[in-house]
């Protein structure tokens, strides 16, 4: 036992001593140029090498198969590959891509097809590609779908089937639905070559032949993939000539390749190492994003089974103080979804921080604290909860259980906060996909498009696990009937009042903690790049984005 | 030749072996948490046919003798199966994460074995504060686990000084050259080598310390032979006798250590392999990895015995 407590502090002392060396010497070894970012030149040069690090998973590069949806800045099929249009996120509308027009009915989709545009394998993109593509992701009497899963359908609910109706024109078959024209620029709708895709076989997905700007020319599993300029690209080209991704679990070595000069930038460092880096020179800049975090709050059993009880968790929970332990890095949520953002309801009162009033709900729910305790007890039992979060939750996600931990002790809870692994985690029998796992789900969840129907649709009934994720297992029918009606309803108007409605009865009820908006940051080297942004949704790098030196 | 005992060791390692596929085997599965659900929570999906569609494909869903022997028939064929996180070959992740490891470990073992050896000796025979020095070191760096080491090494070597790189087995461009390669494993080799070249120091110091004073010793030295003559003639090959022995101990736990210091290095071998398979529960991998590191250790440990059964003159068929 002596041995190990002496052999950790030599440790710690070693790598106190190597920081602190780090830490004084940084400025001498800063890379030179001078810190701008953000603003791109008027003429974006073209060429050179990006080698980007990541610690997030990077499965493969065809999004066919299953791969992390929301994880990952810099994903391969991104870069390799189109789909029909482009959501334009600046705009908030849909734009042209490998469709240069289209028709839309209520219960059609016809898409015009651009011309001259060739696969990397050289094989022509025409409507019989579209139509081999949709029927691999849709359709399961298809050959070439056998043997898939394909989780993103499930962002096009609404197709039924694909015509060709000529060679460069294609139509879909919807059932109506409100934005369905947008759910063509998701992942599942990605365009590869048929050719490619039979050749390759299971290991196609390592192999990925599409119509994108850059061609894969070597992937292996999360260790490093390569990816290079496609001349006969259609579009306008995207700066780097050449992208390395390396993938390493630790951030604590990506952050010292990037100070070594092994890489040139790197996605979510840990706020110390934010310091770090900007200490020995490098950019570093924080993007928002579509993800809010949240606790949910378990209703199959005491204490959470209480509305009252649920209620006085969510005033007890200072939100301004998660940002202050995330150095300003994210943005307090009180609601059900963005303040600033399309579908927002401001007419509900929000959970703001009060403890005091936390306190008082807690007494009305017969929770009441003990002379002298100091937690709260009714008819014998302690107000005690289990909180599980995820080994490898970064962020505020990753913070927020400490902050909520010492808030809820604050009003009379007892907090048991466990670390469980990402497997234990998502266990269907002992993990948060389980009504016996604990009493609060540490989680966050980034939305598709900046419209709150998906998040909503988070806490119906159809999505308790197993099905899906509504991690409180809360059940309303009056809920379920707004989101569901919403989901289908085709009159803006109409639309946005069930949007508005459904708010209100998420907060009444307080299933779940809303903490946060989170954002996540880029590092980079500024003698190389100029500028590295993150999209807001899915917080990815877009390949016309970067700005090389 | 001592044909019996080779044939009872080859018995054992086999049925060793197989111990080791049925431990395996058994142990992934009773770890909380199983590769589907996993996956499909990190798709950010939990849809219940997709869950069905993928035990099924994957042969989950037979019941557990049925996958054990189903499996052991593909290793007999020599198919380690597909990863269920990545849907590569398992037998072609294996292939070069094994070669990393290797390469890694066969440097890391001639670095501890020469080094310790030298140093043992060295710290037998000196005398004055140096020797005191040689010989206290290794008790000092055992103390320390040899990620602490890697970290600091990382920092000073590639941070600060910018000599080596941090991490990986090449450059991130146009790297893979055998140069590029030695360029990148010289901190987590020596990282590596730190702690079993102490420990054979400081084993080997001790031996030579109790032989220098056995009585054949003073025999030979009673006969007018000089002491360095009879130090490396003599007292030297029977020192070894634990070393060797020691070694294979060392050799196969340089696979274990290089857990730690492949995590600290970005290495891309079997270490940081079984860290992601086992966190992912991606059974097919973990099976064929710990299979293989097994493999490895039992191999070693035949070797190390049949080495010994030509040293030392004790041991009988």
């Amino acid at each position: 036992m002596k041995g190990t407590a002496l052999s950790a502090r030599l440790g710690a002392i070693i790598t106190m001593a190597a920081l602190l060396v780090t830490a004084c010497t940084g400025s001498t070894t800063a890379p030179s140029g001078s810190p701008s970012a953000g603003a791109a030149s008027s003429t974006p040069k073209l060429g050179g090498t990006l080698v980007f690090g990541t610690s997030q998973e990077t499965t493969h590069c065809d999004y066919t198969t299953l791969v992390v949806i929301g994880g990952g800045a810099l994903l391969c099929p991104d870069y390799n590959q189109e789909a029909l249009v482009k959501y334009d996120f600046k705009t908030n509308t849909v734009v042209p891509s490998l469709a240069t027009t289209w028709e839309e009915k209520p219960d059609s989709l016809t898409f015009h097809l651009r011309s001259g545009v060739k696969f990397q394998d050289g094989t022509p993109f025409n409507a019989d590609a579209v139509v081999f593509n949709f029927r691999r992701a849709f359709d399961k009497t298809f050959p070439a779908n056998q043997g898939l899963t394909i989780p993103y359908q499930i962002y096009v609910p609404a197709y039924k089937s694909v015509t060709k109706v000529d060679d460069m024109t294609v139509r879909v078959d919807v059932t109506p639905a409100p934005n369905t024209l947008r759910s063509f620029s998701t992942p599942a709708t990605y365009i590869e070559s048929p050719t490619a895709v039979q050749a390759g076989g299971k290991d196609y997905q390592f192999n990925p032949v599409g119509t994108g700007p850059y061609k894969v020319v070597s992937f292996e599993s999360n260790v490093r993939f390569e990816l290079t300029r496609y001349d006969g690209y259609w579009g306008q080209k995207p700066a780097p000539d050449r992208i390395v991704v390396l993938r390493k679990v630790d951030l604590a070595a990506l952050a010292n390749d990037l100070l070594s000069g092994n890489i040139d930038a790197m996605v979510a460092p840990t706020p110390q190492q934010v310091d770090q880096l900007k200490a020995a020179g490098f950019q570093v800049q924080f993007f928002p994003t579509l993800q809010i975090n949240y606790l949910a709050l378990n209703v199959t059993k005491p204490p959470f089974d209480d509305a009252k009880v649920r209620q006085a968790a969510n005033f007890a929970f200072d939100k301004e103080a998660l940002v202050q332990v995330m150095k300003g890095a994210g943005a307090p949520v009180y609601a059900a979804w963005f303040p600033d953002a399309y579908g927002y309801n401001g007419d509900v009162e929000q959970y703001k921080f009060d403890a005091n009033k936390a306190k008082q709900l807690l007494d009305q729910a017969g929770w009441t604290l003990p002379a002298g305790g100091k937690v709260r007890m009714k008819g014998g039992q302690e107000l005690s909860v289990k909180l599980v979060m995820r080994q490898g939750q970064a962020g505020g996600q990753g913070a927020q259980p400490t902050v909520a931990t010492s808030n809820l002790q604050d009003v009379g809870f007892k907090v048991d906060l466990q670390v469980l692994d990402t497997a234990a985690y998502n266990s269907t029998t002992s993990g948060v996909f389980s009504p016996t796992c604990c009493n609060l789900a540490n989680a966050g969840h980034a939305s598709t498009f900046p419209d709150p129907i998906d998040w909503l649709g988070r806490w119906t009934t159809a999505s308790i696990p197993p099905g899906e994720r509504n991690f409180a297992f809360w059940s309303n029918p009056t809920y379920d009937k707004l989101v569901n009606d919403a989901r289908v309803e085709l009159d803006p108007t109409k639309r946005l009042q069930l949007l508005k409605d459904a708010q209100k009865v998420l907060r009444d009820e307080a299933p779940i903690i809303f903490t946060g908006r989170e954002q996540l940051s880029t590092a980079w080297n500024s003698s190389k790049i100029q500028a590295l942004p993150l999209t807001t949704a899915f917080s990815r790098v877009d390949p016309w984005s970067i700005v090389m030196k | 030749m001592k044909a019996g005992y080779l044939v009872r060791r080859t018995a054992a390692s086999v049925g060793i072996l197989f111990g080791v596929s049925l431990l395996v085997f058994a142990a992934v599965r009773l770890v909380p948490g199983d590769p589907v659900s996993l996956m499909l929570g990190k798709a950010d999906q939990a849809n219940a046919k997709l869950v069905a569609d993928f035990r099924k494909s994957y042969g989950l869903d037979d019941p557990l003798p049925v996958q054990y022997a189903a499996w052991l028939s593909h290793i007999a064929g020599g198919d380690f199966g597909r990863s269920l996180d990545t849907g590569e070959r398992v037998g072609d992740i294996l292939g070069r994460r094994l070669s990393a490891t290797l390469v890694l470990a066969s440097l890391g073992a001639v670095l501890a074995l020469s080094v310790g050896i030298l140093w043992g000796v060295a710290g037998a025979y000196l005398s004055g504060p140096l020797g005191g020095v040689l010989r206290s070191a290794p008790l000092v760096l055992l103390s320390v686990p040899s990620f602490a080491f890697g970290i600091a090494l990382g920092f000073v070597f590639a941070v600060w000084l910018r000599l080596l790189p941090a991490s990986g087995m090449v450059s991130p461009v146009d790297g893979g050259g055998p140069l590029d390669v030695l360029r990148h494993s010289v901190l987590p080799a020596v990282t590596l080598a730190i702690l079993p070249a102490s420990l054979t120091a400081r084993i080997t110091a001790g031996t030579l310390d109790e032989l220098r004073h056995e009585d054949f010793v003073r025999t030979v030295l009673a006969a007018g032979i000089p002491m360095r003559r009879i130090a490396l003639r003599h007292v030297l090959p029977n020192a070894l006798l634990p070393v060797i022995t020691n070694s294979g101990v060392l050799i196969g736990s340089m696979f274990t250590s290089a857990v730690f210091v492949e995590a600290v290095f970005g290495w891309p071998g079997v270490g940081t392999m079984m860290v992601n398979a086992v966190e992912g529960r991606d059974y097919p991998t973990v099976q064929a990895g710990a299979f293989i590191v097994a493999s490895v250790f039992v191999i070693v440990n035949w070797t190390v015995d049949a080495l010994y059964s030509l040293v030392d003159p004790r041991i009988k068929a």
